[in-house]
């Protein structure tokens, strides 16, 4: 078991903060940590690895992920979920980050898992919380997604799809747009053209009413293990098909 | 590294040379690792920094760049590091070994050169394959994001793939253009390594794990990119010319032993080479080549000259066969098994041999003579017997024929123990080659037209001295090959009629144990069916009854106290005439003749006959007793009072014995007791009185007159014959040693036919087939109502295949006395025939 196996040390941001972590567990998620702790199987194995650029408060929230779903999954019947972001302990951005940290060192589950916090935050948490708590992300979170994630990356369309449900939703009502999107959406036509380009799929047409709308599902955020589509079917195809359903 | 599917989309970022600023840092700080990397210098690397760094590159969208990059890198250090060193390994003289024929060079020099040459690879090999590990742990991220989801190879394969392109099919520039036909390292590599391998195989020692490197080395490597399976270069390069090599080298293999060896040190050779292939693709070459090599030296070395290894004179399949070389047969069986499902390069010779021998053992049967049986038949102890009874004399005519058919039983037996040797010992207990020899078996035992007859004589010899001589157990042993021989026959009626003859003869004169008997046609039972076998069960049961019968009419005779029967003591066998031979029950000297010829009996046997009857009527009305004086015999207390004049020996004592004779040879001696001294009789007077068959009445007087043993009774002239003219008398003189004797009773003795007999005995016996392929007809057209001429025949055939073979035109001959009789009918226009009710 990886309880009784080996502890490696981990030193974190330029201040090298150290974290004891069971190695198997480590590794058992993630390629990268297995490379670096059991690549060479000639050498005597790494017992330490400096991530001197990673914020030593996301990989925190790294290291609860880890042992919380190795334990929810040994015995505790409660599936390990995050605490809504509440501003102050822990934001919005944090979760981005930790999203992206998971990127980094391929761990699809840490993504996931980051993605369902700002996914509840956003989605059915917002709705319950009365008319006066507008919540809609920030677009400097956006643009630090964008700048630190690739073009397909569901964290990016999480938010593109709140920030449109923002710009159209009722609690809005006709208050002024954020100064925020002034500055990043003059300067960055990526993130603008992620949302026209989603605005487009929605298919509205003039004269007609807009549709009453609800954000897709939590696991079509989510990443899979790939598996190939069936033979016969163009991989074009089937991105159009979920698209179709994109936000209805 | 598996991802969702994802497409890259172009980059739009208004501040493009950033990117590109930050690409050329990042690039040489990859680039500074891998010449760390290839120089195995790799401890001072960091991992993550390194990770990171590539991260950073897909980051910015320069994947592909990177990619090409590190490919370019790759193809820059093969030519300016890697290949200078290969180039030096490849002499002229390496290029020589691998492309002229015959080899200039010593085995020594080829080999050295050779491995030194392998080395070179598989050292570049290792170190390339150990840096593309590294290199692809590093751009770990390079492969997940972007190599995955372009159509490139990952890294890994790409850069493994490089090794291929540019040192294996590296044409070596001006090193190979000079030569007639320009080369590649590979070709190189391939001849190498051939060479290698047929040196070992002359015997030479060579580094296998080096061979094995290299090996594993083409497995690892693919014609494409695509890394397709059975793309491996190991599959498309290497094994098509060593199989092909291979061949060759087998082909001339095989033609020097052709030339100067024998088939027995073939059939090892190909044994030890297919293992030494088996040994070699585990620990030289690939496992994936076993099954293509051991096709190799089944084809070259073993099937393509197999033929005439087999007829090799003094070591081919015969000589194996008649030389029992088990070692041989075992290791041919397994070879062929191995190439041939059907194994009829094994079978058919086999099956002739069978043939032939068994042909052999009927042709020595022919030119045997069997008056002088201590020679031949005398070393064999199964012949024993025939050996003991020919000590002082030679053998009559019919126990020379009895001696050759048990000869011949025997010798089939023998030819059968050598063969069954073989199917268990060599051929695995095989199925086929099992039914194949016994069709062989069943083919030459059947062509033999005596057969059944034998076969019969055989069991019958050994079920009378079972009780002598052999133990149980032996006995046992001998009938059950006795039950298999059954089994081939065809002609079982035959047998049924012959030994059903036997049997009777061996009952009636107390010539075998009950219980041997019974176990016996219980084998047979068990063997070929109850219908088979009812004949003889009714027989014993006869036997059975008529002991009972016997009992109780002695207790119902002392209950009277009659005391006018002279003391006669009766021992009855009531034999039901359908299970009995008609021989025994005396029925065809009644056909023969016409009439129906009772022999007289003396007064004093008639009225016990009578008392009998009587009492056998007592519960059983109705029944009609023939009293069969050829088939009994009897015991008859005599008395030779003393010879007047002699005065002292045994003749000057009144002498008593105890005369054992056939019931004829009691009512011809009680003949004589009426006699006064000096009287005689002649054959014809003898006859006259007691109205005995001719034939019988011969053999008895011969039993009782010729015989040293038991002439009791004195013929004149003295010759060896009995002819009608001759005449008898009491011999007085008569002295015996013991004092129970026993006239040899010649109708007892089994033994062959003669030709006529036998020929007599066939006809009856295609009289029985007859009535029994008549039956068969009816059965069948009464069932079917309607049938063509061929599916009758073939249904005739198959109902009495168990029973005999008939001849197709005895059916057609039944068939056609069937239409007369108005059992069928032809159908108009085709040959077809109708049942009629």
């Amino acid at each position: 078991s990886w309880l009784t196996d080996r502890i490696v040390t981990v030193h974190v941001g330029p201040e090298e903060k150290k974290w004891a972590v069971h190695a198997k567990l480590l590794c058992s998620k993630s390629m990268f940590f297995d490379r670096h702790f059991n690549g060479d199987a000639n050498q005597d194995p790494n017992e330490e690895l400096f991530l001197p650029h990673e914020d030593p408060k996301l990989f925190a929230l790294l290291v609860r992920w880890l042992y919380g779903t190795a334990f929810a999954n040994s015995g505790g019947t409660r599936i390990f979920r995050f605490a809504p972001p509440d501003g102050k302990d822990v934001t919005v951005r944090d979760y981005i980050g930790l999203y992206i940290l998971g990127e980094k060192i391929e761990i699809m589950g840490v993504k996931n898992a980051a993605i369902d916090a700002l996914y509840a935050y956003f989605g059915p948490d917002a709705e319950k919380a009365g008319p006066d708590d507008i919540r809609h992300p920030d677009l400097t979170d956006v643009r630090y997604a964008f700048d630190n994630t690739t073009p397909d990356s569901h964290m990016r369309r999480l938010l593109i799809a709140h920030a449109l449900f923002y710009l159209f939703g009722k609690k809005r009502r006709g208050a002024p747009l954020p100064t925020a999107w002034e500055e990043v959406l003059s300067n960055n036509g990526e993130i603008a053209w992620a949302m026209i380009k989603m605005l487009s799929d929605w298919k509205w047409v003039m004269g007609s009413n807009v549709p009453d709308m609800k954000i897709k599902a939590r696991q079509e955020f989510h990443e899979r293990p790939y598996v190939p589509p069936p033979p016969g079917l163009a991989p074009g195809e089937q991105v159009i098909k979920t698209e179709t359903r994109d936000e209805e | 590294m598996s991802s969702r599917p994802s497409r890259i989309r172009p980059v739009r970022r208004p501040i493009i040379n950033k990117e590109t600023s930050e690409f050329e840092p990042c690039w040489q700080t990859i680039r500074d690792a891998l010449v760390d990397i290839h120089k195995q210098n790799a401890g001072r690397l960091s991992f993550e920094h390194l990770y990171r760094t590539s991260y950073k590159i897909v980051l910015l969208r320069k994947g592909d760049l990177l990619y090409e990059r590190v490919k370019e890198f790759e193809e820059e250090w093969f030519r300016d590091h890697i290949m200078p060193r290969i180039a030096d390994l490849i002499s002229p003289n390496l290029v020589n070994v691998a492309f002229v024929q015959p080899p200039t060079a010593s085995a020594h020099e080829r080999r050295h050169m050779g491995e030194s040459f392998l080395r070179g690879i598989r050292d570049a090999w290792q170190d390339h394959n150990t840096s593309m590990n590294m290199v692809a742990d590093i751009l770990m991220y390079l492969d997940r994001a972007y190599t995955s989801s372009t159509k490139n190879a990952s890294i890994y394969t790409a850069t493994l793939g490089l090794f291929r392109d540019h040192i294996l099919k590296n044409s070596l520039g001006t090193a190979s253009t000079d030569r007639e036909h320009p080369f590649l390292v590979f070709d190189i590599l391939n001849a190498v390594m051939l060479d290698l391998i047929n040196l070992e195989r002359d015997g030479h020692v060579i580094d296998r794990n080096l061979l094995r490197t290299i090996s594993s080395m083409l497995e690892d490597l693919y014609e494409t990119d695509e890394e397709i399976e059975h793309q491996k270069l190991y599959l498309t390069v290497f094994e098509p010319r060593y199989i092909e090599n291979s061949s060759v080298f087998y082909r001339n293999e095989c033609e020097k032993f052709l030339r100067d060896s024998d088939a027995s040190s073939w059939l090892r050779h190909t044994r030890r080479r297919l293992m030494e292939e088996q040994d070699r693709c585990e620990t030289t070459i690939s496992i994936l080549t076993s099954d293509k090599i051991a096709r190799v030296v089944q084809t070259d070395l073993f099937l393509s000259r197999m033929d005439e290894f087999l007829a090799m004179e003094g070591s081919g399949l015969r000589s194996m066969i008649d030389n029992d070389r088990l070692e041989d047969l075992t290791i041919l069986y397994q070879l062929i098994s191995q190439v041939d499902r059907t194994k009829t390069p094994l079978m058919v010779p086999l099956q002739s041999r069978v043939m032939e021998l068994g042909l052999e053992i009927e042709q020595t049967l022919k030119n045997t003579d069997f008056s002088v049986p201590a020679t031949g038949a005398g070393a064999e102890g199964e012949d024993g017997d025939a050996a003991e009874k020919g000590k002082s004399q030679t053998l009559t005519a019919a126990a020379q024929q009895t001696a050759a058919a048990i000869k011949w039983v025997d010798d089939v037996l023998q030819l059968k123990d050598k063969f069954d040797n073989f199917w268990a010992n060599c051929f695995d207990k095989d199925i086929m080659i099992q039914s194949a020899i016994t069709k062989s078996f069943s083919d030459f035992i059947n062509m033999f037209p005596r057969s059944s007859e034998f076969v019969s004589l055989f069991i019958d010899d050994n079920l009378k001295r079972g009780i002598r001589g052999k133990t149980e157990a032996e006995v046992d042993v001998v009938l059950d090959k006795a039950i298999v021989l059954l089994r081939y026959l065809t002609d079982r009626d035959l047998f049924e009629r012959y030994y059903q003859k036997h049997l009777a003869r061996r009952l009636l004169h107390g010539k075998s144990e009950i219980h041997t008997e019974k176990e016996m046609v219980l084998r047979m039972k068990s063997e070929m069916g109850k219908i088979f076998t009812s004949k003889f069960e009714g027989m014993f049961k006869d036997m059975e009854l008529s002991k009972d019968l016997t009992d109780k009419y002695r207790d119902h005779i002392s209950s009277l106290g009659d005391v006018d029967t002279k003391k006669i003591d009766l021992n009855i066998s009531l034999l039901t005439t359908n299970n009995w031979p008609p021989e025994v029950m005396g029925r065809n000297v009644n056909q023969e003749e016409g009439t129906k010829l009772e022999c007289t009996y003396p007064s004093g046997i008639k009225r016990l006959q009578e008392s009998f009857f009587k009492y056998y009527l007592k519960d059983r009305s109705g029944r009609v007793i023939t009293w069969v004086g050829s088939a009994g015999s009897a015991d008859i207390k005599c008395v030779f009072p003393k010879v007047p004049g002699k005065e002292s020996g045994p003749l000057s004592k009144e002498r008593r014995y105890e005369l054992h004779v056939s019931t004829y040879g009691m009512i011809v001696l009680l003949l004589f007791n009426d006699l006064g001294d000096g009287e005689t009789l002649s054959f014809e007077e003898i006859q006259a009185q007691t109205n005995i068959p001719h034939v019988d009445l011969t053999r008895t007087l011969a039993s009782l007159s010729i015989a040293p043993k038991a002439r009791v009774l004195l013929k004149n002239p003295t010759t060896k014959n009995i002819k009608p003219t001759d005449t008898f008398s009491f011999n007085s003189q008569f002295v015996s040693r013991t004092i129970k004797i026993k006239a040899p009773i010649i109708s007892s003795l089994s033994k062959v036919e003669g030709d006529d007999e036998r020929k007599e005995t066939e006809k009856k016996n295609d009289q029985t087939r007859a009535h029994v392929v008549d039956a068969a007809i009816v059965r069948i057209m009464k069932q079917r109502k309607q049938l063509s001429h061929t599916q009758l025949t073939t249904e005739v055939i198959t109902q009495l295949a168990g029973r005999f073979k008939p001849d197709v035109s005895l059916i057609k001959k039944r068939i056609e006395d069937l239409l007369v009789r108005e059992y069928l009918e032809r159908v108009e226009g085709e040959s077809a025939y109708k049942y009629l009710a």
